[in-house]
């Protein structure tokens, strides 16, 4: 069954003109179409000009995530039979936008560094691989899920006002490490989640749970990591 | 760390300590806050400790959550040394008057 949608998008086209604007196309996309189906129409049949990320269009690379009706998702993970017949659609909040729908993921993936996103073990490795049992790999599990589409941290009103705060992804990977029977950087890598812009800023708001498209329990991850560090800093770990 | 963990354990005092209070001198009838009792009170050495550990835990936990709103929502450096050199002298100075009241 198709049916007409009204798509309402925030334009910024910093060529033509440096106001932002908002732009209004009708389209007719049947139950089965996601709000992407409807970005590429648009792009290809009414507005050329119009730029938005995307790549799987299946919802593995993370590079659709933008804000539609007031809340982070991808967008090609977004049903349109699923929103009212009005659809407002914004680049993510609070990174700087460069085009339309395109924001600058810079220190974004910035702050995903500084948790040192790499598996860290000196131990020789053995013959083959190193081994992770499958109960192992259930304590990280949710974790890996993440693909890094960035809209737990731009929803997240710490990372709104404290552009440091290394925000529930970043945390999420260092969690992903810190919990990996494999890895030996606990020390380093808590250092890097527990300074004034790390683990301590969140406030358990819940924004980035609300808003995961993996359906990640981002905030009970970063609860574990105080605790990690809690337990930790009694033994004379890192303060 | 060892700020934060200080901060969960003085908002534990504060939820049992109010709820003492509140007990105390809201639903346990007229005699607790006649002035005769409140004086007996405070002139009793357990009470002046339960006292002084409340004003600590009040001040710590409030100071310090105001730490954070200034380390997250304020912007520009100087202004953010000045605010939290000023909630380290506010609190020392209240916790001094505070003793003050409690112990003489
Ligand atoms: S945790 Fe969820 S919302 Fe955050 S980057 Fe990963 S997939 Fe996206
Ligand atoms: S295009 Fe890859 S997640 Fe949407």
């Amino acid at each position: 069954m198709s049916k007409y949608y009204t798509f309402k998008i925030k334009r910024y086209l910093p060529d033509e003109n440096p106001k932002i604007r908002w732009d209004v196309f009708r389209l007719k996309l049947n139950s089965m179409e996601r709000v992407l189906d409807g970005l590429v129409k648009i792009k290809e049949t009414m507005d050329g000009t119009l730029t938005f990320r995307k790549s799987c269009a299946h919802g593995v690379c993370g590079s659709c995530a933008m804000k539609i009706n007031g809340k982070n998702r991808l967008a090609c993970q977004t049903l349109v039979k699923d929103l009212p017949e009005k659809i407002e659609i914004e680049p993510l909040p609070s990174l700087p936008v460069i085009k339309d729908l395109v924001v600058d993921m810079t220190l974004f993936f910035q702050k995903n560094d500084k948790v040192l996103p790499y598996l860290i073990n000196e131990e020789p490795p053995p013959e083959r691989e190193r081994i992770q049992s499958p109960e192992d790999q259930h304590k990280i599990l949710e974790s890996i899920t993440c693909i890094m589409c960035g809209s737990c941290t731009t929803s997240c009103p710490v990372f709104w006002t404290d552009k440091e705060y290394l925000g529930p992804s970043a945390l999420l990977k260092a969690y992903r490490f810190l919990f990996d029977t494999r890895d030996r950087a606990i020390e380093e890598r808590l250092e890097a989640v527990t300074g004034e812009h790390g683990v301590w800023r969140c406030h358990s708001i819940f924004n980035c749970v609300e808003v995961c498209p993996k359906e990640i329990d981002i905030t009970k991850h970063i609860l574990k990591l105080k605790r990690l560090a809690v337990k930790k800093g009694f033994k004379g770990g890192p303060e | 760390m060892w700020s934060w963990l200080l901060h969960r354990i003085t908002g534990v005092i504060l939820v049992v300590g109010l709820l003492y209070h509140f007990i105390l001198m809201h639903f346990m009838g007229h005699d607790n806050y006649s002035y005769e009792a409140v004086i007996q009170r405070l002139s009793e050495p357990s009470w002046k400790v339960f006292n002084i550990v409340f004003l600590f835990s009040a001040l710590y936990h409030g100071f310090y959550g105001l730490n954070g709103l200034i380390t997250e929502y304020v912007k520009g450096n100087s202004l953010k040394n000045f605010l939290k050199f000023i909630i380290i002298i506010l609190p020392l100075a209240l916790a001094f008057f505070g003793i003050k009241i409690v112990l003489f």
